[in-house]
């Protein structure tokens, strides 16, 4: 399982790999926008996306949207973790074809059920 | 300027006459050359007066037409010195939660070193057969209690380590109200440096275009308490509330 995360602070993607990792995920990449990060899915064969709305450059709502119109990747399951609460932001995510909406700041336990829903799902 | 009127012709005739009617001791004539003195300093006070409430006009009304500076208002400002205790009081909270962590998980690791050394020990006198059989019927209790101690410190151990790399999600939220007010102190900057502009020169500036309203679903970071009044959703019980309201 291969996953791309994407968030523009550092130490949050640095939080979300070392919580992939004790749930067993070890192959993660990491990505700071967007813009940054559709290129690395088109060449990359990820099996995952975790990403965060609010970025410079490509947001994570435009980057969700872009892999969604996009026929080699919008297979891909999108988890969306964000300190972006408005109920109109995650109607729009939903629309757009998230698979997941974690608000910041989570638990570990929040993720692993949030993962474990999506794959179930997916499979 | 006024110098230089008073220093004209008819300024020094004027002085001319005062003079001599003060040495006439003709008080009266005196006071009415001087009133004439006086008052043609007033009128070039008066025009410098009437020039600079022009320019402050002129100003002003640059000022207002820059729309930079009509979106700032005060609630802004104390908006910012409210984004920026968050800043403080999430900083403290993340400083605090792995503190608190450190110190509960150093002395375990600390009680598991001696426990350690014990074992070690007894061990190394078991296998040089230094020990009687009433010494390793003790060592083999003391071996079993640690090893349960050893099962749940670990966990315990394990438990505290997640809490300290939770408690460093503070860098990305107050980094995001950071942003929010730096992009405060740069608009009031632009702000500050066109009214710099408009009262220098007298350029009228032209109004510029105000920020639009935000759309509801523009990312705005974290929502700040007593802050940002738009509507969110409490937890993230309602998020899956939600979305699953939405066939999620």
């Amino acid at each position: 399982m291969k996953i791309l995360v994407v968030d523009d602070f550092s130490t949050m993607r640095r939080i979300i790999k070392n919580l992939l990792r004790d749930l067993g995920f070890n192959n993660t990449s990491e990505a700071d926008d967007g813009n940054t990060a559709l290129p690395m899915l088109k060449n990359g064969n990820f099996d995952f996306l975790v990403t965060d709305w609010n970025m410079p450059g490509m947001t994570g709502i435009d980057l969700l949207k872009a892999v969604r119109a996009d026929e080699s990747l919008s297979h891909i399951p999108v988890l969306m973790v964000t300190a972006e609460q408005k109920r109109e932001q995650i109607i729009e995510a939903a629309q757009a074809g998230v698979n997941g909406y974690i608000i910041k700041p989570f638990t570990a336990q929040t993720l692993k059920e949030k993962l474990d829903k999506i794959f179930e799902r997916v499979s | 300027m006024a110098c230089e009127n008073i220093l004209s012709e008819e300024a020094l005739s004027l002085a001319n006459s005062l003079v001599e009617s003060i040495k006439n001791n003709d008080k009266e004539k005196a006071e009415t050359v001087l009133h004439q003195l006086t008052k043609k300093d007033d009128n070039v006070l008066l025009q410098e007066i009437g020039k600079l409430t022009r320019d402050l006009h002129t100003a002003l009304n640059g000022f207002s037409l820059d729309s930079h500076l009509s979106d700032l208002e005060e609630r802004d400002f104390s908006d910012a010195r409210e984004r920026l205790h968050y800043v403080i009081s999430l900083t403290d909270q993340a400083a605090n939660t792995t503190l608190n962590s450190v110190e509960e998980a150093g002395p375990l690791c600390d009680q598991m070193h001696r426990h350690v050394k014990e074992i070690k020990e007894s061990w190394s006198k078991f296998l040089s057969r230094d020990m009687c059989a009433d010494e390793f019927r003790r060592f083999s209790r003391q071996l079993e209690s640690y090893l349960q101690d050893w099962e749940s410190d670990v966990v315990s151990i394990k438990r505290h380590l997640n809490e300290i790399l939770m408690a460093q999600d503070f860098q990305d939220l107050t980094g995001q109200v950071l942003h929010r007010v730096i992009e405060l102190v740069e608009n009031l900057e632009t702000s500050l440096v066109g009214l710099i502009k408009v009262a220098g020169k007298r350029e009228s500036t032209k109004p510029k275009q105000g920020a639009e309203a935000a759309p509801d679903i523009a990312a705005s970071g974290p929502r700040v308490p007593g802050v940002d009044n738009w509507k969110t959703v409490s937890g993230q019980d309602e998020v899956d509330d939600l979305l699953s309201s939405l066939g999620f």
